[in-house]
């Protein structure tokens, strides 16, 4: 009671109206010209992970990951969220050839804070950066990307970046194995806002 | 009283309790008034657009080179302190940016902190902000739209950037007449212009879903705050009203459940005051009222009891007292009766008495007065005859035989004897009241002469005397006390018997009634059984063959008699004799008016 009356009454408001607005827009609708250019960068990014070798290290990951039951890759992925820093199994995607190939892209096309690829189980396959998390089938986006295995690129909601310190858009591209067009893993891309206004 | 001053206490304290409840509850309402009051207040003032973009790109197509009037959304005082930072921040379209985040995102928390980055926070912190802007997450929607506007403004921003870049170098190629060249800028300054139109647009509509959203928001809020007050008001109200109705209530019930039970003690109480012992106090709680009912029916179960009993006593002494008293009034009336008898008897006694006595006294006066006519008359033949006696014995003794001589020696002896009878009664019957002219003497000197009188006596029976030198000072008419000593001292030395060691003591002491003189010798001793008779006159013990008439003690008892006094002996045969005389020191005046004997008293 005494914290609730210290409160600024400005505050007090603002908190009232934040816990009021609790539903999220799922569907976000920029300009005519922030729509042309995500949609280029979607395009950009589907090109990306329709290389071979992307694809054969996402096929490797599904087949090195086919045993691992739900235990144990939830095991695995508090054992990550823990870490502070980066340890040696984080540092294994951090630095193996999927990282390596999307820092390439990442050097190609400035503006990408972030980027990495998922398998068909939402677990990591390589990263630019150290995501939160190892598990991301459980994240809403990626559930909306692999559509029930059918895949779908689309690009988010305008969110911080942690790592790029900055406000960015994600967007969402669906790995599909070119012989069946059946998704086998996801990958999220995150932009900065400061490049999207560079390219306006 | 004191129930009244209990009803007054719990009075007071239930009155008291409401003062602090309704106090509490105008506290909650003006509190809970003011905060959402001034919340209303607050919302007013931060959202209305205080200025607009329009003044700034209408600048820029006029060819101006930089922008000082921006767009704000903000608190009138933190917009003050904007206007105030705008004369030293020309680029304001920056802190535009950078407010826009603040708003929607909140200052200090870690969220905002994360999205405002170094290059924000600083400027954020130089518009004055910190602290006052304190969102732990703003709406989804309007955080979303506040993204879009600052992705549009950054677009905005940056082509205002081109035209005033392209503007300077326009004010420069003019300046040195590169006209061709001037032209290619106006037309990139247009297109900048243009997009800066287009962005602005983009700006104010997303800003205008910001402020609509936050409007949307702040309406729900306000009307949730309006809604939260009237429910906190009418909650507060109404568990007031119920507080207040249950306090009312039990504290009712409390004075009720506290007063009923002494009230029916204090009837109960005045009841039995009034003697009905039959009284008793229903109180049937566990509690201490409980225990006083209880305790207060025994009381008055042990009361009724002594209270009998001691009627019943009353009772029984009442007529016990009664008839003590009917026995009193009898006895009384008996003694007043038997009183009244005595009282005539006594009358009858004393008219006897005084009758006798007048009579004593006539016949003690004819006596006396026969006594001593017949003592005057005897004591003329009396004389004769010894006259004769002797004359006879000188002219005829030696004429007569042995026993003639022996008749004639017992007629003289005889006669003398008469004489000596004549004389006691004559000196007894002359006893009486002196008169003021007759000489006096004191003790001491009084015995003085008489053992001078007696010293040859002394002498003969080798007899000591002794006198008590703290005897009281004592005077008296000189005969009567010569004679009185006289008679002690003399019955002392003829009653002394063989004693081998004679004594005569003399003493006295007084106190303050009486005088008391004693003579005290260690001769022959006196049988108990004559104490009283030899006081009599002409009473003699026959067996000490003393001589004498029998009169001396008798003189002794009639002078004390004249002053009231009295005389006695203590003695037993064999072991001597004390004679006491005691004279009332009252009888000293009656005496020097007359009759009583005169006292000095010793220095």
């Amino acid at each position: 009671m005494k914290t609730f009356f210290r409160m600024k009454n400005w505050t007090l408001v603002l908190l009232c109206v934040s816990l009021l607005g609790s539903g999220r827009v799922s569907a976000n609708t920029f300009s005519e010209e922030v729509e042309q250019l995500l949609q280029q960068k979607l395009r950009l990014i589907e090109a990306m992970v329709a290389n071979p070798v992307l694809v054969a290290l996402v096929k490797k990951s599904n087949r090195d990951n086919q045993g691992l039951s739900l235990g144990q890759i939830l095991k695995i992925d508090k054992a990550w969220q823990t870490v502070l820093g980066i340890d040696d199994f984080i540092a294994g995607f951090i630095s193996n050839e999927c990282a390596d190939l999307l820092k390439v892209f990442q050097s190609a096309y400035v503006g990408f804070v972030e980027i990495f690829v998922s398998d068909a189980r939402g677990l990591i396959v390589g990263e630019t950066n150290k995501t939160s998390d190892y598990y991301q089938a459980d994240e809403d986006w990626w559930v909306k990307a692999f559509n029930q295995g059918r895949g779908k690129s689309y690009y988010g909601d305008i969110e911080y970046d942690a790592s790029a310190h900055a406000e960015a858009i994600a967007l969402y591209v669906p790995v599909l194995d070119p012989e069946t067009q059946q998704v086998i893993g996801v990958v999220k891309a995150v932009y900065d806002f400061n490049a999207i206004i560079m390219e306006l | 009283m004191g129930l009244r001053g209990i009803r007054q206490k719990l009075a007071a304290i239930f009155l008291l309790f409401s003062i602090l409840g309704c106090s509490l509850v105008f506290f909650g309402i003006t509190r809970i008034n003011h905060v959402s009051e001034h919340a209303h207040r607050v919302m007013a003032e931060r959202i209305p657009l205080s200025r607009a973009a329009e003044e700034a790109i209408l600048s820029l197509t006029q060819g101006a080179a930089t922008i000082d009037r921006v767009l704000l959304i903000g608190r009138l005082e933190e917009i003050e302190k904007i206007n105030a930072l705008e004369a030293e921040f020309k680029e304001s379209v920056l802190v535009f940016s950078t407010f826009i985040k603040a708003m929607i995102w909140g200052s200090e928390t870690e969220a905002f902190l994360q999205s405002a980055g170094g290059r924000t926070l600083a400027q954020w912190e130089r518009m004055g902000l910190k602290g006052t802007l304190v969102v732990l997450e703003a709406p989804f929607d309007i955080q979303q739209a506040a993204g879009k506007a600052d992705l549009y403004f950054g677009a905005f921003s940056k082509y205002v950037a081109k035209a005033i870049a392209a503007q300077k170098k326009i004010l420069n190629l003019k300046n040195i007449g590169a006209h061709d060249e001037m032209l290619l800028e106006i037309q990139e300054r247009d297109r900048s212009i243009e997009k800066i139109n287009r962005f602005k647009v983009l700006v104010d509509d997303t800003l205008q879903d910001v402020v609509s959203g936050i409007y949307a928001h702040v309406g729900q809020a306000n009307e949730q705050i309006g809604s939260s007050r009237k429910d906190a008001i009418d909650t507060l109200i109404g568990y007031s009203v119920v507080m207040f109705v249950l306090a009312l209530i039990i504290g009712y019930a409390f004075a009720q459940s506290l007063s009923k039970p002494l009230i029916r003690l204090k009837n109960a109480a005045t009841e039995i005051a009034k003697g009905a012992f039959d009284t008793r106090v229903e109180i049937h709680s566990q509690d201490e009222l409980g225990a006083l009912a209880d305790a207060f029916n025994l009381m008055v179960v042990s009361l009724r009891k002594a209270y009998d009993d001691l009627e019943k006593t009353i009772r029984i002494r009442t007529s016990e007292l009664s008839q003590t008293n009917r026995q009193l009034l009898e006895e009384i009336t008996d003694r007043e009766m038997a009183e009244l008898e005595l009282r005539a008897m006594a009358d009858k006694v004393q008219e006897a008495k005084e009758g006798l006595e007048v009579q004593v006294g006539a016949r003690t006066k004819e006596l006396e007065s026969f006594v001593r006519a017949l003592s005057h008359d005897l004591k003329g033949p009396v004389v004769s005859l010894q006259g004769m006696t002797a004359m006879f014995i000188q002219e005829y003794g030696n004429r007569i035989d042995e026993k003639g001589r022996h008749y004639i020696q017992r007629i003289s002896s005889n006669v003398d004897y008469m004489d000596k009878f004549i004389q006691g009664m004559q000196t007894l019957t002359q006893i009486g009241p002196q008169g003021k002219s007759v000489d006096r003497i004191e003790i001491r000197e009084a015995i003085a002469k008489v053992i001078s009188s007696f010293r040859e006596a002394f002498a003969a029976k080798k007899i000591q005397i002794f006198i008590d030198p703290k005897m009281p000072l004592f005077v008296f008419g000189s005969l009567y006390l010569i004679q009185l000593f006289e008679n002690l001292i003399g019955n002392a030395i003829k009653f002394m018997g063989d004693q081998a060691h004679p004594r005569i003591e003399i003493g006295g002491t007084e106190t303050k009634e009486w005088l008391q003189f004693y003579v005290k010798d260690n001769g022959m001793g006196i049988d108990p059984a004559y104490h009283q008779k030899i006081f009599d006159p002409f009473q003699q013990l026959k067996d000490v063959g003393a001589e004498g008439v029998g009169i001396g003690l008798s003189i002794i008892t009639k002078i004390i008699g004249l002053s009231g006094g009295k005389g006695w002996v203590e003695s037993k045969k064999g072991e001597g004799a004390t004679f006491f005389i005691r004279i009332p020191q009252a009888g000293q005046t009656a005496y020097r008016d007359g009759s009583a004997p005169i006292r000095q008293q010793s220095a």
